[in-house]
């Protein structure tokens, strides 16, 4: 497989916020612009857009990438949308790593935006149409049952205790509040987190991350293009993508193996066959505490049953030697649908380029993983970036 | 480039500022009514859950039942290929404690969604759990389903009111 | 499935004339039976097949954003249709927004456009968004003001028979103390006197 070589060269994103004050397609500029200016490019050096977004139905605008292709460059250029739930954020960069790997295009501007707060009551309210209309919806579900329902699974099968996976949200929210798009950055303990309302148990309030407005762009070249950019591109070694049944109830929801899929996938490309040793910073995808636990075992990073134990250690603290969600993740920057995914590519892009400052882990990481998760949970992707 | 916390986009409003009446803003409603087909195996499904009676759907070559009842099989791709009546019990394979509503509201009681694998097939349901104290619910509890009376069944899923603990 | 017969074949004369006949049964409709349905729709007997109905109930807040909301508010308070310029491309924008679409250039240049405009197209609109009959047809026009920028609005107060593309046009405002902010400030667009 001839594929060119192709790096992340730039990377721009907006504060992620409750609810924002722009349009979206103002939001959209506003990250692609950050994206441009970091590598000094104009829109006419850009060949080809790729846009991520989330469900018509959350902004209440029919082809909603269409509407926003103003905001993201996509003026009279070769423009495509995806979008595969909270997974868009990983997949968009892969559908612009392939736009270029494949040699039609030398540049490719990637963004991925999302403005849920237009929806009313609640943007839930448009997440429940994911139920299948006949057999479930009739049930009045709501979206944080699929979630709380999973997060059981995963605890009574491994028994894993409550308070073991509140850690993910004391680091993430700790680790937040050096990001300066972060939402919900903060100081708590696993009390704070225990005592949080319950939802829908066994999911707190403060295990989840709220809907948010926020968009991220990133900027990909080809291999000749990359070096003339940056004197630090960062390469794109490896991407995966799977998709699992959306008759979710009949697979067993305590192990993600879609994830493991793409993950296999994205490792196979990249040449990795001992993802532990090879991998030095992680961002799976964690909107719920116990996400980025299930995820760390899909992504072939610990043995099943055993990421609270290696959390609990701190060994994917900053300073551990695995870091995992530097940037506060989801729990702590916040959770624009289609756009978290890619705020975490962009957290890798700064670790492994040593831009990330506060947030800057300690073991100098030289490979990087990116995930994401979405749908019915059913899908996963996955981006392996190296220097 | 690391990020300049100056030059960030986005203006967050608070949810006071969002409902006043200065926001300049439009507020829209549209009609999204929809009138799905419920296919040919779920249309059975339904057909058969009027009479009281859950049906699923065998894949030969998997050897699987599958509920709900699907005419061709996701693992194998092939066409399913015959209707198997199943009981209406099963085994609690996951469960959730709800307080709030679809939108947000938040409930006193909780509700109760599961996944309830179905005796005799290798798949499982979503349902609502009734009759037991939340407390007490755990993974691998057997549970039977309450049917409406035959005179108010419609043929939804919903003509089972909920499963209970046996 | 029925094959068609094939073009060129050497027949037989009572072929030939039975040839034309089978032709002809080809060309009427699938034949219906006693209850109306055509054979690709028999119902088999043992299952019913149906439809669940079902909606989804959202509404939307949709901000005006930075620049929708300055154009909103000169429409409210001034009367005045806001606009803003990229001097680079050779474009203003109505209504204005923060960036040209063109270049990616931020635009700071809020000015107010005088009111007039020409028109640039239109339409006569019978029907609403549902597909109903209106009560009065409704006519409709692209108004482009100085500079090229464009904006879709209603046109009113005008003889149909007499409307050409190009004609000057005004924009008629609702009285102040009615406005509300909203593009429906401007009541129509009318030809200018």
């Amino acid at each position: 497989m001839s594929l060119r070589r192709v790096a992340v060269v730039g990377a721009g994103m907006t504060k992620f916020v409750r609810r924002a004050k722009e349009t979206a397609p103002e939001l959209t500029y506003q990250a692609t612009k950050m994206a441009l200016d970091s590598c000094e490019m104009t829109l006419p050096q850009i060949d080809c857009v790729v846009h991520g977004t989330g469900p018509d139905a959350f902004d209440g605008v029919h082809m909603k990438a269409e509407y926003l292709s103003a905001g993201s460059g996509g003026f009279r250029k070769p423009f495509m949308r995806n979008y595969v739930g909270g997974g868009t954020g990983v997949f968009a960069p892969i559908q612009g790593w392939y736009h270029i790997a494949s040699g039609m295009f030398d540049t490719c501007l990637v963004v991925c935006e999302e403005k849920m707060s237009s929806c009313q009551p609640h943007p839930q309210a448009a997440f429940i149409t994911i139920f299948d209309h006949t057999t479930e919806r009739p049930l009045g579900p709501n979206l944080l049952w699929i979630f709380a329902i999973e997060m059981e699974r995963y605890m009574s099968v491994h028994k894993i205790p409550l308070e073991e996976i509140a850690l993910v949200s004391v680091k993430n929210k700790k680790n937040a509040l050096d990001h300066p798009s972060a939402l919900l950055g903060a100081d708590l303990t696993v009390e704070d987190i225990m005592n949080s309302e319950v939802l829908a148990w066994p999911v707190h309030r403060l295990m989840v991350s709220p809907v948010t407005d926020g968009a991220v762009a990133v900027v990909l070249a080809a291999e000749h293009i990359a070096k003339r950019i940056t004197d630090k591109p960062v390469w794109i070694e490896g991407v995966g993508w799977s998709l699992d049944t959306s008759y979710w109830t009949s697979r067993d929801l305590y192990y993600p193996k879609y994830v493991e899929s793409a993950a296999k996938m994205a490792y196979r490309m990249a040449g990795i066959s001992d993802p532990r040793k090879e991998i030095h910073v992680v961002e799976p995808y964690d909107p719920f505490a116990y996400k980025e636990l299930h995820h760390l075992e899909g992504l072939l990073l610990c043995e099943k049953g055993q990421a609270p134990k290696i959390t609990a250690k701190g060994i994917t603290q900053r300073n551990g030697s695995m870091p995992v969600c530097p940037s506060g993740g989801l729990l702590g920057v916040g959770n624009p649908i289609a756009a978290a995914g890619l705020m975490k590519v962009c957290e890798i892009f700064w670790q492994l380029r040593g831009e990330a400052g506060k947030r800057q882990v300690s073991n100098e990481p030289r490979r990087g993983l990116a995930q994401a998760w979405g749908d019915l949970m059913q899908v996963g992707t996955v981006i392996i970036l190296g220097r | 480039m690391p990020i300049d916390p100056k030059k960030l986009g986005g203006t967050g409003i608070s949810e006071s500022e969002f409902r006043s009446k200065k926001l300049s803003c439009v507020k829209y409603t549209p009609t999204a009514k929809y009138a799905w087909d419920t296919g040919v195996g779920i249309g059975r499904y339904l057909a058969e859950l009027k009479n009281g009676k859950l049906i699923g759907r065998k894949c030969e070559h998997c050897n699987k039942v599958l509920v709900p009842p699907r005419m061709f099989c996701e693992w194998c791709f092939k066409p399913t290929s015959k209707w198997v009546y199943l009981k209406d019990t099963g085994r609690v394979n996951t469960f959730s404690l709800c307080y709030v509503r679809w939108d947000m509201v938040r409930l006193k009681d909780p509700e109760i969604p599961a996944v309830i694998e179905i005796d005799g097939s290798d798949g499982g349901i979503l349902h609502l759990l009734r009759e037991v104290d939340p407390k007490k619910v755990k993974v691998g509890m057997r549970v039977k389903a309450v049917w409406k009376p035959e005179n108010e069944r419609t043929g939804a899923i919903t003509d089972i009111k909920y499963f209970k603990p046996i | 499935m029925l094959a068609a017969p094939p073009a060129t074949r050497m027949v037989s004369k009572a072929a030939a004339v039975a040839q034309p006949l089978y032709r002809k049964r080809l060309r009427r409709p699938p034949r219906l039976n006693r209850k109306g349905e055509t054979m690709y729709e028999k119902k088999s007997s043992n299952q019913e097949l149906t439809n669940w109905k079902g909606e989804i109930p959202l509404q939307f807040i949709y901000t005006s954003g930075i620049a929708g909301e300055k154009f909103f508010n000169t429409l409210k308070n001034k009367g005045k249709i806001l606009s803003t310029r990229c001097e680079i491309c050779n474009i203003t924008y109505v209504p204005a927004r923060i960036f040209c679409e063109k270049c990616f250039a931020p635009l700071e240049n809020y000015r107010e456009l005088p009111n007039r405009a020409t028109l640039y197209s239109w339409t006569k609109t019978s029907v609403d968004m549902d597909g109903r009959p209106l009560a009065r047809p409704q006519l409709v026009g692209i108004m482009e003001f100085e500079g090229g920028a464009k904006m879709v609005h209603k046109l009113g107060d005008i003889d149909e028979k007499k409307i050409s593309i190009g004609m000057p046009l005004e924009p008629v405002f609702k009285e102040k103390s009615k406005r509300e902010g909203s593009i429906l400030d401007i009541k129509y667009f009318r030809p200018k006197k």
